[in-house]
């Protein structure tokens, strides 16, 4: 009798389809003595027989687009393979790059320039919340408080 | 082939409406993408059609096509690296679902499931399953159209199988937890 290993080999070739008449009677004799193999038979042809549950795809192409195909490249067109799945995804990969590339180019050289900041001192600050309105007061705060900072960098 | 490269497009109908649908499917279940597999089938008919002159009848013209089919799909996989088709996210759910298969078959169905399994798969051991068990080719024929050894395409089955194994071994009957 044929050893757990070896069946496990015709097994596998079981599942297929693919055993001669010897074969099958050597694993039918091995597995009515072992029930780990035959426990692994089932289990190996329960999976196989779940892949049946991924349907095959029926095609929505004929032989009139094979004919375009094969006028196109009559023309001189580049293949299928190469004019559409790839490249086709790498185009529009390519045009939203290239569309990126513009944006920010555009955006830099349309960027209205930074005013420079007016320089800050004490004493317009002073003014400034002198001037008594409750927006000059915040700008005067603001003013104030960046002037002491410059004043304070200053002194280091 | 012999009629078509003498000019006969009946011919070359005939052999489209007989193997195209099968050379989509070993595409698809190879890619997982169903435009993509129709792409390709359509390209390994261009081919044929381009190679007619030089056709010789040297092997079955399924297995001369379906290597065609193959080699595409390799070469396609291969520049757009998309042989690892699952997301990590994808794997992530996968694992969790393992545990719990109840809460999968709310979420999914078992058509997905398996189509994911099979993804999952390294391209060699996807193609010699697309092959034998899903165009039900011998052995002998798919290891001629993948260009390997008897043994070779015996041992890629073998693993295939063992890795779909671990991978449905939750939502598949006569399996312990």
């Amino acid at each position: 009798m044929i050893r757990c290993r070896d069946a496990q080999q015709l097994i596998m070739r079981c599942v297929d389809g693919a055993l001669n008449e010897e074969e099958v009677a050597r694993l039918e004799s091995h597995m009515a003595a072992c029930a780990a193999c035959r426990h692994e038979l089932e289990a190996i042809q329960a999976t196989m027989d779940a892949l049946d549950q991924w349907e095959s795809h029926q095609p929505m192409r004929g032989f009139g687009d094979l004919r375009e195909l094969v006028l196109m490249s009559q023309q001189g067109t580049t293949s299928l393979c190469a004019q559409t799945y790839p490249s086709s995804r790498w185009l529009v990969a390519g045009f939203a790059a290239l569309s990126l590339l513009v944006g920010v180019v555009a955006g830099v050289m349309t960027a209205p320039s930074t005013p420079d900041r007016p320089e800050v001192t004490e004493m317009a600050a002073i003014q400034a919340i002198d001037a008594g309105s409750f927006e000059n007061l915040v700008d005067g705060s603001l003013a104030y408080s960046l002037a002491e900072r410059t004043d304070e960098g200053g002194s280091k | 082939m012999l009629a078509v490269a003498k000019g006969d497009d009946h011919a070359y109908r005939l052999i489209f409406d007989r193997y195209y649908p099968r050379a989509v499917n070993i595409a698809y279940r190879t890619l997982g993408d169903a435009v993509v597999a129709e792409d390709v089938a359509m390209e390994a008919f261009l081919r044929v059609y381009q190679a007619r002159l030089r056709y010789r009848p040297s092997a079955k013209f399924s297995t001369y096509l379906y290597r065609i089919v193959v080699n595409l799909c390799l070469n396609y996989a291969k520049r757009v690296r998309m042989l690892t088709t699952l997301s990590a996210e994808d794997c992530k759910l996968l694992a969790s679902d393992h545990h719990d298969p109840a809460k999968c078959a709310e979420r999914r169905e078992l058509g997905g499931i398996v189509r994911e399994a099979v993804l999952r798969l390294p391209p060699n051991q996807r193609l010699a399953l697309a092959l034998v068990r899903y165009e039900n080719l011998s052995y002998e024929s798919a290891a001629e159209v993948m260009g390997v050894s008897v043994k070779a395409l015996e041992s890629l089955l073998h693993r295939a199988k063992q890795n779909l194994r671990k991978s449905l071994k939750s939502y598949v009957q006569n399996e312990d937890g």
